[in-house]
């Protein structure tokens, strides 16, 4: 039934009962665009086509060796969220591949939109930068032109007209450009929680061409500029370098940074007053004051006296970027700092003494042997101290960073992924963006459209999803993509307007089983159907399988964004399949036996037949325990306990049909021979073992 | 040689309709970029067609030697120095610094050229100068005489069985090299198919109940093998200890094995009659086999590893009921059965641990003593069954490591990664046996005599597999020459 491949199509979930029902019950002239208008508007659509999108920009979760993380980000996750985020609220695709490439340049205080960056930030590789850049460069120009230009790398293209020098151009767009996770509201640490994103690092950087491709051997004669291929020298660069707003490049600056860690050292002062007045409380000498309540005090001060020099530090640092007009009342720049290294001052006289009370406590109690050790440290902090009483503190304070750089290379220090940011950003990648994206340019919603035909039709309008390159062979449809491609434009990039134009089509509607009169016809003119005269039948993807498994026994969390989950289900929540980790060395077990997107590219999902999905879906947990749920689900569903009805629904719901009079006695056939209720739990799970239910036709 | 038995097509998984026609697409995107040279590309590509789809069907090309392959590899690193390539010198100059040596020129920095760096400045992967002597003495076995160390007497027992071949270089000074070993790309190219993937892409199934590739122990760098050639050509894991040896062999949830007979003729049964609808659906078709597989495959898989039925004499031969060998001699003992089940490619993976345990860049002697006494008798007892049961000549067995291990020491006892030279060998499936091929120079330091790269190896199989290892292409993934290899004939039996 068509409207099952609708649901699958939009939102990746086959349609439970119900909505059949509410389907047949709306009125047949509106009820398909009535359909159409809530599928992409719920907020499922948004997962589905971003775990499609996934695939086409290569969504990896980091991996690495052991703890040493080697490629991608942690909290790559964010980027995620954001396509899904992108796609509900039907944001041009113009604009999201704008934002993939250069949010940071095109908003740079728009700090959520950075999380696009994070298809720049999968490329991350720690050992070597031309690696990174080559598959930077390789796949934007893959997945977004369906050009080869990593062809060019050594030599020049073979069969476009792309030179070597055009793809050291092209590295130029990249070459200022590294990752950095920003911090995000409500983490004050970015390992716990940030967000991987783009910024020109090295905005005066050269490029220089490999010879023969070799790193090791630059030609440093010519330095390379950005630029584009000759054969796109009618389009307009405009490379402009932007002086960007302070909190953009200097993330403390940012009002929800200095209020978590506001809230955060409130809350230290917090529980540290609760643990004075506990001890306090349970103290029985009044009049001596133990060496533990002692301790409390000095803590207690050491919190507040934090939170007292972050709130200065805070002014201070706005003052020295936001300097305030002259004005005689208004605190000075100068002074800000003044109060904020007095404020520091105390901190660390607080601080001091209470490690040193601690020291002196640990000398008290420690044993003979651990006497000197213990005093030793003690002698150290009484000097420090002492030190501290006489020491000149001047103007200085340590200024919080909270952003991190990723390493450059192995060898980096901690300390340097913590010095300021450029100030400025060279522009380069904007540029290239707005180049990409623009109507003018000749491949870019071509190749789009491409993609988007291909998730609705099974099979592609142009077969080299990645290479509309001389090679390849022409498209049969070349009139309908480009046709296509216009309207997507001028509908303003919409994916979901050119979601509903294909889903409203006739073309989309056709069936795997076409008449007979017709299939005689175009088989002989069009024996592969090429030109989409019927329904290409199509395999599930491995996310769509199990996720609808799930959704079909009521069991699917239908929680959305966030962290990923872990990879092995019987860790994870029944949550969507695209939130699983999935990289290199994480990959759900079951998903990867169907054809689970290639973290190194995929284009297209294979499609391959092969006996362990036949035993996944015999055997998984996941088929089995949910065949369960789905049959006794489907015996209390509309009251009619008879077995005909019980196969009828079944079949409805699973493979979105109706059985004929063959299946409906053999199914009768198959519960009569055994023994209730496991009789119709079997029967479920048979069903989902039926190629229909893992084909869309 | 079995006839080619075929269930699922070897090339399911690239069932898609090849769009017909040529023209100029990017002429019609508006750039002009006016007409193509197409002719010297169509002949291009016919040519290719001729090499390769053309004769890909499963059926080796030429008339083979071997039918299947063993694939053992040691990972981390195992010591050429200490296993296969004595070199006296070394005990000679001990404590020496090479530059103090006559073989200084080893250092040479246009020799050095080959290794591409991954991790710069790591660690491991540097020169080592102090020369380090040989930890472990080293008897001549057999009619050969060939010596191998004393860390492995039982497959020195073997050795007129064995074609050493101690000229092997490979460009990864680290670890990536056991990626690089499989597929003959270093870490820092493109991900290409393994071995494996491409022995199961080229030649058919010779057992309809068992898949045609797969991989036992921990496995490398890379998870999948078949990279572009699809998930199809990846290898399928087997664990031979676990209740469940194959992914997904028996139900994870309740459910007996009548229920789910049952439930599969009953799928079978349906996806049957559905076939009216569409009777020209060969997708649908393939379902129905794969099923069919898969039921076989799931009553074939553990009936394959269950040794219990192999005599004791064969238990005792590989180690099976003993420490350390235990666990190797069950993966060895199960590879014989999967190869003589007709199993293509069984992969057996040696060391735990993210680099390997091999990697022994101090404590080399007790590292290689204890790590060699896990393989050396089940490999030999291996080697011996293979021969016993006649299945050697046909059975192609590889012992092969991603790199060897520096002259000089690190770490004051151990040494470190060597990628200019090390050993492997070869043995049965049409190997000559009882020789030594290449040699490296008086250090171990290069290979310098018939110097071979990992394709080499590739090829070799390939060649005694009967196959032309250049048909074995796909389009839009143009493999390099280096990708291709050369087989090392004179290690071949002249037939």
């Amino acid at each position: 039934m068509l409207v099952r491949r609708l649901y699958l199509d939009l939102i990746g979930l086959p349609p439970s009962l119900e909505q059949y029902r509410e389907y047949f019950e709306m009125h047949p002239e509106d009820r398909w665009s009535r359909t159409v208008d809530s599928l992409l508007a719920s907020p499922q659509y948004g997962e589905r086509w971003a775990r499609h999108w996934m695939d086409v920009w290569r969504y990896s979760d980091w991996y690495g060796l052991d703890a040493q993380l080697r490629y991608s980000q942690k909290h790559i996750w964010h980027w995620r969220d954001w396509m899904i985020e992108s796609l509900n609220a039907d944001k041009g695709y113009d604009r999201m591949v704008t934002e993939m490439l250069a949010a940071d340049e095109l908003s740079p205080t728009d700090f959520m939109a950075h999380r696009a960056t994070g298809f720049l930030a999968r490329n991350y590789y720690l050992f070597n930068r031309t690696t990174w850049l080559d598959q930077t460069i390789e796949h934007v120009g893959k997945g977004f032109l369906g050009l080869t230009i990593h062809c060019a790398k050594c030599h020049d293209h073979k069969y476009d007209p792309i030179s070597q020098w055009n793809y050291y151009q092209f590295r130029a767009f990249f070459e200022p450009h590294q990752i950095r996770l920003d911090p995000v509201p409500g983490s004050t640490e970015v390992s716990q929680n940030g967000i991987p994103r783009a910024f020109d690092a090295h905005p005066d950087i050269q490029t220089f061409l490999h010879i023969r491709g070799e790193e090791k051997n630059p030609d440093q004669s010519r330095p390379v500029t950005p630029g584009l291929p000759e054969v796109f020298s009618s389009s307009r660069l405009e490379i402009v370098s932007q002086k960007l707003h302070p909190a953009a490049y200097n993330p403390s600056l940012r009002g929800y940074v200095h209020d978590d860690r506001m809230t955060e050292s409130q809350r230290q002062v917090f529980s540290a007053e609760q643990k004075l007045a506990e001890l306090l409380q349970r103290s029985h000498a009044p009049d001596k004051e133990s060496p533990h309540i002692t301790e409390a005090r000095f803590a207690l001060a050491l919190a507040q006296s934090e939170l007292e020099f972050r709130r200065l530090a805070w002014e201070a640092e706005k003052a020295a970027y936001f300097p305030a007009p002259a004005n005689p009342n208004m605190n000075s720049e100068s002074s800000h700092r003044q109060h904020a290294a007095d404020a520091w001052k105390s901190r660390e006289l607080s601080r001091v003494r209470l490690e040193l009370h601690q020291a002196q406590m640990a000398f008290d109690q420690a044993p003979e042997d651990k006497k000197k050790q213990t005093q030793e440290k003690l002698h150290k902090l009484e000097a420090q101290w002492a030190e501290f009483q006489v020491r000149n503190w001047g103007l200085e304070f340590p200024i919080h960073r909270p952003a991190q750089k990723a390493l450059e290379s192995p060898d980096e220090s901690e300390e340097s992924r913590r010095q300021p940011f450029p100030d400025f950003t060279t522009g380069r990648r904007l540029a290239l963006a707005r180049w990409i994206a623009s109507p003018e340019n000749p491949l870019t919603a071509r190749v789009a459209v491409n993609h988007i035909w291909l998730r609705h039709f099974g099979e592609p309008l142009v077969e080299s999803m990645s290479d509309f390159g001389r090679r390849q062979k022409a498209p049969k449809l070349q009139d309908l993509l480009d046709e296509l491609a216009q309207t997507f434009v001028h509908q303003g990039w919409s994916m979901k307007s050119l979601h509903r134009l294909i889903v409203t089509s006739d073309a989309w509607k056709r069936s795997a089983s076409p008449p007979a009169d017709q299939k005689f016809e175009n088989g002989l003119s069009d024996p592969i159907n090429a030109l989409f005269w019927k329904r290409h039948s199509t395999r599930l993807e491995s996310q769509t399988i199990r996720d609808s498994v799930l959704f079909m026994a009521g069991a699917l969390d239908p929680t959305q964004f966030g962290p990923s989950v872990p990879a092995d289900d019987s860790q994870s929540p029944h949550r969507r399949s695209l939130y699983f980790l999935h990289s290199r060395d994480d990959q759900n077990p079951f998903l990867m036996q169907f054809d689970d997107a290639d973290i190194q590219s995929c284009y297209r999902r294979e499609e391959s037949i092969i006996p362990q999905q036949a035993l996944a879906m015999a055997n998984s947990q996941l088929t089995i325990s949910m065949a369960d749920k789905i049959a006794s689900h489907l015996g209390q569903w509309d009251g009619d306990p008879s077995p005909l009805n019980f196969i009828q629904n079944s079949f409805h719901l699973l493979l979105g049909r109706n059985p004929d009079a063959e299946e409906s006695s053999a199914c009768l056939e198959f519960l009569s021979e055994i023994a209730a209720p496991r009789n119709r739990t079997l029967l479920i799970h048979s069903l989902l073992n039926h190629n229909d239910f893992i084909t869309i036709r | 040689m079995k006839a080619r038995t075929q269930t699922v097509p070897p090339d399911t998984s690239l069932t898609r309709t090849p769009l017909l026609g040529r023209r100029h697409f990017w002429q019609g995107m508006g750039l002009g970029f006016g007409a193509l040279a197409l002719e010297s590309l169509l002949r291009t590509d016919s040519v290719l067609a001729d090499e390769s789809q053309a004769q890909l069907n499963g059926l080796p090309q030429f008339a083979p030697k071997a039918r299947s392959v063993i694939w053992i590899f040691l990972r981390g690193g195992l010591s050429h120095l200490e296993s296969f390539d004595p070199k006296p010198a070394l005990d000679r100059y001990q404590g020496k610094s090479i530059p103090e040596t006559p073989y200084s020129s080893v250092q040479d920095p246009e020799k050095l050229k080959k290794v591409r760096v991954v991790v710069v400045n790591d660690a491991n992967g540097q020169q080592r100068n102090l020369i380090y002597p040989t930890q472990v003495g080293f008897k001549h076995y057999g009619q050969s005489g060939i010596p191998v160390s004393d860390w492995f007497p039982r497959i020195g027992q073997c050795v007129d069985d064995l074609a050493i071949i101690r000229s092997m270089w490979t460009t990864d000074d680290n670890h990536g090299a056991q990626v690089q070993f499989h597929s003959g790309r270093h870490m820092l190219d493109e991900r290409v198919p393994t071995i494996g993937a491409w022995i199961s892409y080229g030649l058919g199934s010779l057992n309809e109940n068992l898949p045609k590739f797969i991989t036992m122990g921990p496995r490398f760098f890379d998870r999948r093998d078949g990279h572009y050639l699809g998930p199809a050509y990846d290898a399928v894991p087997l664990q031979v200890n676990a209740d469940v040896p194959l992914p997904f062999a028996r139900p994870q949830a309740p459910m007996t094995d009548q229920e789910q007979s049952l439930s599969f003729r009953l799928a079978n049964r349906l996806n049957r009659i559905s076939k009216k609808y569409y009777p020209d659906d060969e997708k649908l078709e393939a379902r129905i086999r794969s099923y069919e597989l898969a039921y076989r495959m799931q009553m074939a898989v553990p009936e394959t590893l269950s040794i219990e039925g192999e005599s004791e004499a064969t238990q005792k031969l590989y180690g099976l009921n003993q420490e350390p060998t235990h666990s190797f001699a069950r993966q060895l003992l199960s590879a014989r059965r999967l190869v003589e089940r007709g199993v293509r490619f069984v992969q057996i993976m040696h060391g735990n641990g993210a680099a390997g345990e091999w990697d022994a860049h101090s404590g080399l002697k007790s590292n290689h003593a204890s790590l060699a006494a896990q393989v050396d008798q089940p490999v030999a007892g291996l080697i011996q069954d293979l021969k016993c049961r006649g299945l050697l000549d046909e059975t192609l067995v590889v012992f092969a490591t991603e790199f060897g291990r520096t002259p000089g020491s690190q770490n004051a006892d151990g040494r470190d990664h060597h990628p200019f030279g090390f050993s492997i060998w070869m043995a049965g499936g049409g190997i000559q046996g009882g020789q030594i091929h290449g040699a490296t120079d008086e250090l171990g330091f290069h290979a310098v005599e018939n110097p071979h790269y990992v394709t080499d190896v590739h090829a070799t199989l390939l060649h005694q597999l009967g196959l032309h290892e250049r048909s074995l292409q796909v389009p839009a993934h143009k493999r390099l020459e280096i990708d291709f290899g050369s087989p090392i004939h004179q290690i071949l039996k002249s037939s």
